[in-house]
């Protein structure tokens, strides 16, 4: 008896988040994958007037731009998950060990960015980065860095690292601070050096929080959108388009092809591709926990 | 807890019966996209004063999009029923969709024939309607056009071509290199906003045009005819020209036009800016447009060679039409009536937007208002020469030619590959 009440309140208790989990991601996300085999352009008040089977994803696959933003989401992701948790690693160990006077502040500056809105640090970063911007002021240079299709890309990875690396930065810090410090104590007295010390000691124990840290950073590189959308618009020519604004232009763009139900099949691509790195996840965090 | 869920409902019931006694009065809600532009704004608000003033009850609520971001309200709202009263539509592609989606009220019924003969010629724009029907109701009209600082055309060593003419493709590339050596740009370029890429491009091939007054453009985005024409190719190549000869920065592709190219043109970046148009006479520099003195002119744009004969970018430029499914049809289409007498031709004249309904208001008062910009846009209007079609429905060709020619500027495409892609995404077979 005490456990069927205690089923029906829990019920009752969980119905107001799962009528907000159904109603604002499963009944969308459903819509959307049904929609990406209709042909909509977003005015009809039918959603499902026209089924085209799967011709919106092999109107995407036989789109060059499609796969220039499947290649630079991935290549986004890398530089998400490698560049900007490696640099994170790297500063949060030195700031941890270098017992800096000003620690919080330095540690409170790298943080900042984070709390700016991303299209903020867009428009600045949009500022710095133009023709008569304050790089080429500086560095004496005529040069169109957003308009250089080798470039544009590594630049949008910069900024977002420029961006986020604090984050990281802040969860690498408090698992420094959780790390058993007799263990390094212990390897003072065996003669262990600094470099042995990085990387043989802390850079192992902080193994798991390191493992947070990249698929935080993979999933959020795999929804990158607002900063790609202030800095490029996907630009020059769809060059920098990740998955997320190519999806956005084929819906919704002004002047752009209308389509979708092509941008619901590209959401699709999305989801499938997070789906994995879900899955991932859960097989490499049991990895860990075994070990 | 039974007893506080009907509490609960109670007072939820009695909120929403006193919030509806309390909100009796009828709303209208209208929606463009004209954000930024002073020109509307200040008329949309006499509109809305006068509208309201002769319809007690009655509320407009009127909201204003950006260009850019215009299509994200859009597009939900009218997908799910809850589109507004009176909303406007991207000419092109958009107007197809939203009319054959059902959501527009036939003017060409509903309107009486006060309004009809308000509208006058405008009834047969094609961008208006679509099938032989009305669909939109026009509000201002515009040259779309290159807009020059005198002084710095004058400071680089040039002449101001006359009234109605425009200088050459040639000219730009002297006039961008002077510029550039000054530490200036002879022109500001916003073309993420792929309208500024096509409608120049539509000018160019229009100069070119034998068959004039036919649409080869619109031929050729059919696949009616050949991309591998002169007039094509010309075209393509006049753009090469400026953009291989930094008549623009190399930025500028991934710039936009309404606020980074005409911001920087404002800051006196530029000498000129590319795919102005009349619409932003509200929004110019005042001191280069006093009762006394015109710092700025316009001008088509550029001329493939000398020979080539005046073509201009005539057109509406917001459109309205009335939600077929609105609650108070009667009410927004009396709205939409409203914007387009004489009355308020004279109201947007007065903000300085040129007004769709040129025949409704009196030229001559026109012609002495005290803004000068103004008066030249009107002029520009009225200037003889070819006019040349924007707004087409083909969103699949213009995709790819837009797509084509930033990647001709990029330098990853050729001018012979654009033809070809196109001459095959039209379909066309010879």
């Amino acid at each position: 008896m005490i456990y069927k009440t205690f089923r029906f309140r829990t019920l009752i208790y969980l119905l107001p988040a799962l009528f907000i989990f159904l109603t604002f991601n499963v009944i969308p996300g459903l819509t959307s994958l049904v929609l990406s085999f209709f042909d909509f352009s977003g005015f009809e008040t039918n959603l499902f007037k026209k089924f085209v089977g799967i011709d919106n994803f092999i109107k995407i696959y036989e789109d060059k731009y499609f796969w220039i933003a499947l290649k630079n989401t991935f290549l986004f992701v890398f530089g998400a998950v490698f560049i900007q948790t490696g640099i994170a690693l790297m500063l949060s160990i030195f700031i941890f060990f270098g017992n800096f006077k000003f620690s919080v502040l330095i540690r409170s500056i790298i943080f900042f960015p984070c709390v700016l809105a991303p299209v903020s640090v867009g428009l600045v970063w949009k500022k710095i980065l133009e023709q008569d911007g304050v790089l080429n002021a500086i560095l004496g240079l005529d040069f169109s860095w957003l308009s250089s299709i080798s470039l544009v890309m590594w630049l949008i990875i910069t900024v977002n690292t420029w961006q986020w690396i604090g984050y990281n930065l802040v969860i690498y810090y408090a698992g420094l601070q959780s790390l058993n410090i007799e263990l390094l104590e212990a390897s003072d007295i065996d003669g262990a050096n600094w470099s042995q010390k990085i990387f043989s000691i802390v850079i192992p124990l902080l193994w798991p929080t390191t493992i947070l840290n990249m698929i935080l950073n993979l999933i959020g590189g795999f929804r990158a959108f607002d900063i790609v959308y202030v800095l490029t618009r996907g630009g020059p020519a769809h060059y920098s388009e990740v998955l997320a604004s190519y999806l956005y232009y084929y819906s919704f763009a002004a002047g752009g092809p209308n389509k979708m139900g092509v941008g619901a099949s590209v959401a699709f691509i999305i989801f499938v591709c997070i789906l994995t790195i879900a899955f991932a996840r859960i097989v490499v965090m049991k990895r860990v926990e075994k070990n | 807890m039974f007893k506080l869920f009907r509490n609960f409902l109670i007072a939820l019931l009695l909120t929403f019966s006193f919030s509806s006694i309390v909100r009796s009065e009828t709303v209208i809600r209208v929606v463009d996209w004209q954000s930024g532009v002073g020109g509307i704004t200040n008329a949309y608000a006499d509109f809305i004063e006068k509208f309201e003033a002769d319809h007690p009850g009655t509320k407009v609520e009127y909201t204003q999009y950006t260009v850019t971001t215009y299509n994200e309200f859009l597009k939900p709202a009218l997908s799910s029923g809850q589109g507004p009263d009176v909303f406007a539509v991207y000419p092109g592609p958009d107007v197809d969709e939203v009319v054959n989606a059902g959501h527009l009220v036939n003017l060409s019924e509903a309107a009486d024939a006060e309004w009809k003969g308000w509208l006058g010629n405008n009834i047969n724009i094609p961008e208006l309607g679509r099938n032989g029907n009305l669909y939109m109701a026009p509000q201002d009209a515009f040259t779309e056009e290159i807009w020059v600082y005198n002084d710095m055309i004058a400071d680089l060593g040039f002449e101001l071509p006359a009234f109605g003419d425009s200088y050459t493709v040639d000219e730009w590339v002297a006039i961008g290199k002077a510029a550039k050596a000054k530490g200036l740009d002879g022109l500001m370029f916003g073309p993420v906003e792929s309208w500024c890429v096509l409608d120049g491009f539509a000018n160019f091939v229009n100069q070119q045009n034998n068959n004039y007054p036919t649409d080869v453009l619109g031929q050729a985005y059919d696949g009616e005819i050949s991309w591998d024409q002169p007039m094509f190719r010309d075209a393509l190549n006049a753009y090469k020209t400026l953009h291989d000869n930094g008549v623009w920065r190399a930025d500028s592709l991934s710039m936009d036009y309404q606020v980074q190219a005409w911001g920087k043109w404002i800051d006196r970046e530029g000498v000129g800016i590319y795919c102005n148009g009349d619409w932003f006479i509200s929004s110019a520099p005042a001191d280069y447009n006093t009762p006394d003195s015109l710092g700025i002119t316009m001008m088509s744009y550029p001329k493939i060679s000398n020979d080539s004969p005046a073509t201009y970018n005539k057109a509406t430029g917001t459109n309205l039409g009335v939600n077929a499914n609105s609650a108070n049809l009667d009410l927004a289409l009396e709205f939409v009536k409203l914007t387009n007498s004489p009355w308020a031709s004279s109201t947007f004249a007065g903000y300085g937007q040129i007004p769709a309904n040129l025949a409704a208001v009196d030229m001559d008062a026109l012609a002495a208002s005290p803004n000068l910009l103004f008066n030249d846009g009107i002029k520009m209007l009225a200037t003889e020469g070819r006019n040349t079609n924007i707004y087409y429905s083909q969103a699949e060709p213009m995709k790819h030619l837009y797509d084509g020619i930033m990647e001709m500027f990029l330098g990853v495409t050729s001018v012979d590959e654009v033809i070809e892609k196109m001459n095959k995404v039209t379909g066309y077979s010879g």
